[in-house]
């Protein structure tokens, strides 16, 4: 696996950069390639010091850091896109929108083109806390859909070195008013059955990363509010990164209302969108 | 006492996080320099990260609640019977309906309104947190030191900090000197930590060589990198999950919710039915829509909601009286259904006051002989600094705890302070205070502090002997050593104190390390915070009552284990260290090791972090188990929201937990939990008895409709006189039995079960089959009585306005009041009669038997009463036989229990 870090040259993408650092770390082939395709927002000397200053770390990290600039194909997506594709087993590592506003962080972004594509693995980071130099060590990893772990596991496995604490999330989600009026033995069931997702997705991150049950715990809660339940067990279990998987492209796109929108501007923590190649 | 950096201080790693890293490379890693941002990076780091404040982003939060707190079936069912009044004004105009409907309606925005103000509290508590972050603070930007508003600061801002400053975002120190912090409101230690620019080896909350936000610069200064603002830095973490956790709904709460479904699912498909029926048989649209409403008021009590409030604020009421403030009204009950208490030690459990316990020789563990043990109290307060007020003395709590067994013991700590010629103050390092006493040619150094910082400075230890001393050699350190570990076991602090001859007085400038060395011990001094007395009652009573009781500290573990061991807390039998888990192996542990671990008897946490309160409370939840926790500090808060009664110390607490929690113990005393459980339990069982009491008239209120419908007769009860039932007299005896005194058996009997609804098959049965058909059959017996007498013949129409109608409709409604006060006393009692209470105690209760009386008179009797209410006068005789109603439904509703109590067991 070839850890690929989509660089926009800005210092936001330095800061992803730290986390792409970490990811290459992880592999056996310690290389990163810093992909950056040359448009009129950076270039020049700016860039080339970021890209230089990411190598130099690299050098510390002993991960071999390879820069390729890239001509925009139909735009910078495409050129992009066209580079990646010939690259198997690629790990794509890019940055949500670092000022958000009213368009939102990932929408409408590179990295939601590179999420949507769906030919190679890819990361989305939304870096909050740059202190924590894209080591989190804390991860909370919140399950969606069907509660499967297997879409996670490249984006968790070359981390798993370095991580201290990997919580595992599923959040049953029901609609308000069957929230404000859920009985006891009604939300005990929901648990219940939520539980058996959490343990197949821990038996499946113990053995497809590496982890072991001492580093590794799961949670289910019921909620009525899906991004704001996982900002706060972010925030209640210390985590330093929540990974979230991107929702299916049948879902629609992304919109300012969007709750990975609303989790990635409310988490107390770092925000990571992944999707699997080839995952739905 | 400071705690130092240094230790933590390991080889530079070449990655890692922001405190692991090198003072030089944290500039370039967060993109700064030292001469700090310029306005221009620091603007556009602003658009990206946002602002350095705890400000709630969504400013229509509020709507959101507001909506939510209209939407709960509680609300809805109020409304629902509020449409109906007014429905029945526009059918019937001028019977009072709409004022009925009014009411509800005000009944239902202020129930909605007082759920949205206890959610609007968390507010509040932000409030709270918000002071604890600067407004201003000095920051380089664009090269020069400049102040500005600390929301402005963004990862990379290179700030300064100086004693006093409180800090306004998380930050790495890459410069400082003397710079010493209290992070109080992050880890709740109030102990003062020195901080240096090193790297550090450790995670980023126990390294040495960060500031976080909230906290304060007691000493020094320092020059940092800001790298997590708002709601990143730890602070931020603390008050957003104060703001955003939901606590759960009270078992009050999903009771009443479910027992509002049930009867709104019975009431409405009732309705719906007979609607079907009429339309089926044609009788007319009209009809049948007024039959619909009658059958669904007469099922809905209306009533019983707002009895429900009135319940919980008096139970409050009383709750206050015993110490227990309670802010919002659902604990009230939430703490009569906990199954733990998780409660702090100091200041709960304990005194939170130092006092000497024991006085021993140096290797010994037991009470030193007086004259040795008052030579040992009279070296350490030789040590003290103390000065005599009105009050007493002032100083350090170990001072005064060593000044007052002097007093105890008969002796004048004056006497010796007079003597101290020089005082040698605590230092946080050495971790030991000194002193010189001089008299007459003698001078004595005399020093006190804990045992491995004096061991080194001791040469001899006293024999008890009059200056009798021998060499300090390798089998008498042994024995001190086990001495002091003993006695820390049984939960001590252990001050050593020790003293030399001196030549002379030492001069002003002399430093204590000078002439501290060759001292002899003395002996120990054993300081214990005191158990508060009441506390093993109380938690007797707790498991008594099948309360499991927790102890969360930051204490050491033996102090902990000792402390939970006279409290009675740990059975008598447990192995010592067997119940108790460490904050290091609670991080370790996955939740579900954490319930097995409680299961099998854990019941301290020593050495904890208050974030660490937070995984006990999910833990316990994973078991449905209902939580109370206690708390006072900053920290405390998200863990006070997370359980199901958030408790906070009224004496000592900070505002930041008082206003996150639900509960506040105005006297900071455990035993105070223990008597709102007590009350909190006789609230659920009164609210049992008022439910059963309520439901019984819906049996009255219902058959005359089904009649109606059925058979070719008159309307026994209308719309208005349920709703004069429901929600007039009813109400007064339903909140005497909520004003009912706990019994005997309220402490005895385990937490109820969740599964334990308000409106189980046997409340239903019992309410609407039993008491609800004979108070039917007695009040339609009557009904036809006075119809017959009157000259009615069966099938035939009867005017509403008929005066026989109205006698008819009268008398009915009247045999229901008196019948009520059958069922009132009835309810008094499981198996007893209810009588045997002390009926009359309970003044309330009184007063509604009277107001029943009088007003089954009135409605009869009272023109203007039987106007309102369309009913008339019935003959004496008629009225005196509605008496019988009395005795009949009590008498049978005694043979009912005595059969119950049989079936049951006979229990006490």
């Amino acid at each position: 696996m070839t850890v690929f870090l989509a660089h926009d040259g800005s210092l936001n993408g330095e800061w992803i950069g730290r986390y792409a650092l970490h990811y290459a770390a992880g592999t056996v082939e310690r290389r990163l390639v810093v992909v950056h395709v040359e448009d009129a927002n950076i270039s020049g000397e700016p860039l080339h010091e970021r890209l230089e200053r990411l190598s130099g770390l690299g050098e510390r990290m002993k991960v071999n850091v390879e820069t390729r600039i890239l001509a925009m194909q139909h735009g910078v997506f495409g050129g992009l896109d066209a580079h990646l594709k010939a690259e198997p087993g690629a790990l794509v590592i890019c940055g949500a929108r670092a000022a958000g506003g009213r368009r939102g962080l990932l929408s409408g972004t590179i990295s939601e083109q590179l999420l949507r594509q769906g030919s190679y693995d890819v990361l989305s980071i939304h870096v909050l806390q740059p202190g924590l130099l894209g080591d989190p060590k804390r991860i909370l990893l919140a399950l969606s859909g069907q509660g499967r772990a297997h879409p996670a596991v490249p984006f968790v496995k070359p981390l798993a070195a370095d991580i201290e604490r990997l919580d595992v999330l599923y959040v049953e989600t029901v609609s308000h008013l069957r929230f404000a009026n859920l009985t006891d033995a009604e939300a005990s069931r929901l648990k219940h059955n939520a539980q058996s997702i959490v343990a197949r997705a821990e038996d499946t991150l113990i053995e497809q990363t590496g982890l072991d049950h001492a580093r590794l715990d799961s949670h289910v809660r019921v909620s009525d509010d899906w991004p704001k339940q996982i900002a706060v067990e972010a925030g209640r279990y210390r985590a330093g990164l929540a990974m979230v998987a991107m929702p299916p492209p049948q879902a629609g796109k992304l919109s300012y209302a969007h709750p990975i929108e609303e989790l990635m501007r409310n988490a107390p923590s770092d925000v990571a969108v992944y999707r699997r190649a080839g995952t739905s | 006492m400071t705690e130092q950096p240094g230790e933590d201080t390991e080889q530079q790693p070449a990655f890692g996080q922001i405190q692991n890293l090198g003072a030089e490379d944290v500039f370039s890693a967060l993109g700064s320099n030292p001469e700090g941002l310029s306005s221009a990076e620091a603007a556009s780091r602003m658009a990206t990260l946002g602002r350095n404040s705890i400000e709630v982003a969504d400013s229509m939060w509020w709507l959101r609640s507001l909506a939510r707190q209209f939407t709960n079936f509680f609300t809805i069912l109020l409304d629902i019977s509020a449409a109906i009044c007014f429905f029945a004004e526009y059918i019937q105009p001028g019977e009072g309906m709409a004022l009925l409907g009014w009411a509800l309606l005000g009944v239902s925005i202020l129930n909605a309104l007082f759920s949205f103000f206890q959610e609007y509290r968390a507010e509040r508590a932000m409030e709270e947190l918000r002071k604890y972050l600067p407004h201003r603070i000095s920051v380089h930007r664009d090269g020069r030191e400049q102040e500005r508003d600390a929301a402005d600061l963004v990862p990379g801002d290179v700030i300064q900090v100086r004693e006093g400053d409180r800090i306004p975002a998380d930050a790495r120190i890459v410069e400082c000197r003397d710079l010493t912090v209290s992070n109080a409101p992050l880890t709740g230690e109030s102990n003062p930590l020195s901080l240096s620019a090193e790297p550090s080896g450790k995670a980023l909350t126990e390294a040495r060589n960060l500031l976080f936000a909230g906290c304060t610069v007691l000493r020094g200064s320092g020059l940092a990198v800001v790298f997590a603002t708002g709601f990143r830095s730890q602070f931020g973490r603390i008050a957003m999950l104060s703001q955003e956790i939901r606590r759960t709904a009270s078992p009050l709460e999903r009771a009443t919710g479910q027992m509002v479904r049930i009867l709104t699912v019975i009431a409405v498909a009732m309705g719906l039915t007979f609607f079907a029926y009429g339309v089926v048989t044609d009788k007319s649209l009209w009809v049948n829509l007024v039959f619909m409403m009658g059958i669904i008021v007469a099922n809905v009590p209306e009533g019983l909601l707002p009895t429900f409030t009135l319940s919980l604020a008096m139970g409050s009421l009383r709750m206050a009286k015993r110490n227990v403030l309670v802010k919002s009204l659902n604990a009230v009950e939430t703490l009569g259904s906990v199954h733990v208490i998780c409660t702090d030690k100091t200041g709960t459990l304990t005194l939170n006051r130092l006092e000497v316990v024991r006085v021993t020789a140096p290797m010994a563990t037991d009470q030193a002989p007086d004259a040795m043990q008052r030579g040992i109290l009279d070296a350490a307060a030789g040590a003290s600094d103390l000065t005599v007020t009105d009050d007493g003395y002032n100083g350090d709590p170990l001072d005064v705890a060593i000044a007052a067994r002097i007093k105890t013991a008969g002796g004048d700590p004056s006497e010796v302070l007079d003597c101290q010629v020089r005082h040698f103050a605590f230092d946080v390092a050495k971790r030991r205070a000194a002193g010189v006493l001089a008299k007459g040619n003698q001078a004595r150094l005399t020093v006190k502090g804990a045992w491995e910082s004096l061991k080194p400075q001791v040469t001899a230890i006293a024999t008890g002997a009059p200056e009798g001393a021998r060499p300090l050699d390798a089998k008498a350190i042994a024995a001190c050593e086990d001495t002091v570990s003993d006695l820390a076991r049984q939960g001590y602090r252990v001050i050593a104190v020790a003293a030399k001859t001196l030549d002379c007085a030492p001069d002003a400038s002399a430093d204590l390390k000078d002439i501290e060395g060759g001292l002899t011990l003395l002996g120990f001094i054993c300081l214990e915070d005191p158990l508060r007395a009441e506390v093993p009652d109380a938690v007797e009573k707790c498991h008594s009552a099948g309360i499991r009781t927790v102890m969360i500290t930051g204490d050491h573990p033996e102090t902990a284990e000792a402390i939970a061991r006279r409290a009675g807390m740990l059975a008598g039998d447990a192995a010592p260290g067997a119940c108790v888990v460490t904050g290091d192996e609670l991080e370790q542990m996955r939740e579900e090791d954490l319930v097995q671990r409680f299961e099998s008897g854990t019941a301290v946490f020593a050495r904890t972090t208050p974030e660490q309160k937070m995984k006990i409370v999910s833990a316990l939840h994973r078991r449905n188990l209902v939580v109370a926790m206690t708390g006072d500090g900053v920290n405390d808060a998200p863990a006070l929201k997370s359980a199901d009664v958030g408790v906070a110390m009224g004496k000592d607490g900070t505002d930041v937990a008082r206003e996150a929690a639900q509960v506040i113990l105005l006297d900071d005393n455990f035993a105070s939990i223990v008597a709102g459980i007590e009350e909190g339990r006789t609230i659920f069982a009164n609210i049992r008895k008022f439910t059963n009491y309520v439901l019984v008239s819906n049996g009255p209120e219902i058959v005359p409709y089904l009649l109606y419908m059925l058979f070719p007769v008159p309307l026994a009860l209308t719309v208005i006189q349920i709703l004069s039932i429901d929600l007039g007299t009813d109400i007064v005896p339903s909140m005497a039995l909520g004003q009912e005194k706990p019994d005997g058996q309220t402490m005895k009997e385990p937490p109820r079960s969740a599964k334990q609804g308000l409106l189980t098959l046997p409340v239903i049965a019992h309410s609407y089959l039993f008491l609800g058909l004979i108070e039917a059959a007695f009040s339609m017996s009557l009904f036809f009585w006075v119809l017959f007498d009157g000259g009615w013949t069966w099938g035939a129409e009867l005017a509403t306005d008929d005066p026989l109608y109205h006698s008819a409709t009268g008398i009915a409604l009247s045999s229901i009041l008196l019948m009520q006060i059958g069922n009132l006393f009835g309810r008094r009692s499981r198996f007893g009669s209810g009588l045997d209470r002390h009926a009359f105690a309970n003044r309330l209760i009184v007063f509604g038997v009277v107001f029943e009386i009088v007003f089954s008179w009135a409605i009869l009797y009272a023109p203007w009463v039987g106007t309102i209410l369309g009913t008339g006068p019935v003959a004496t005789e008629v009225y005196l036989t509605a008496w019988l109603g009395v005795p009949l439904i009590f008498g049978l509703d005694y043979i009912r229990k005595r059969v119950a109590w049989r079936l049951a067991g006979r229990p006490e």
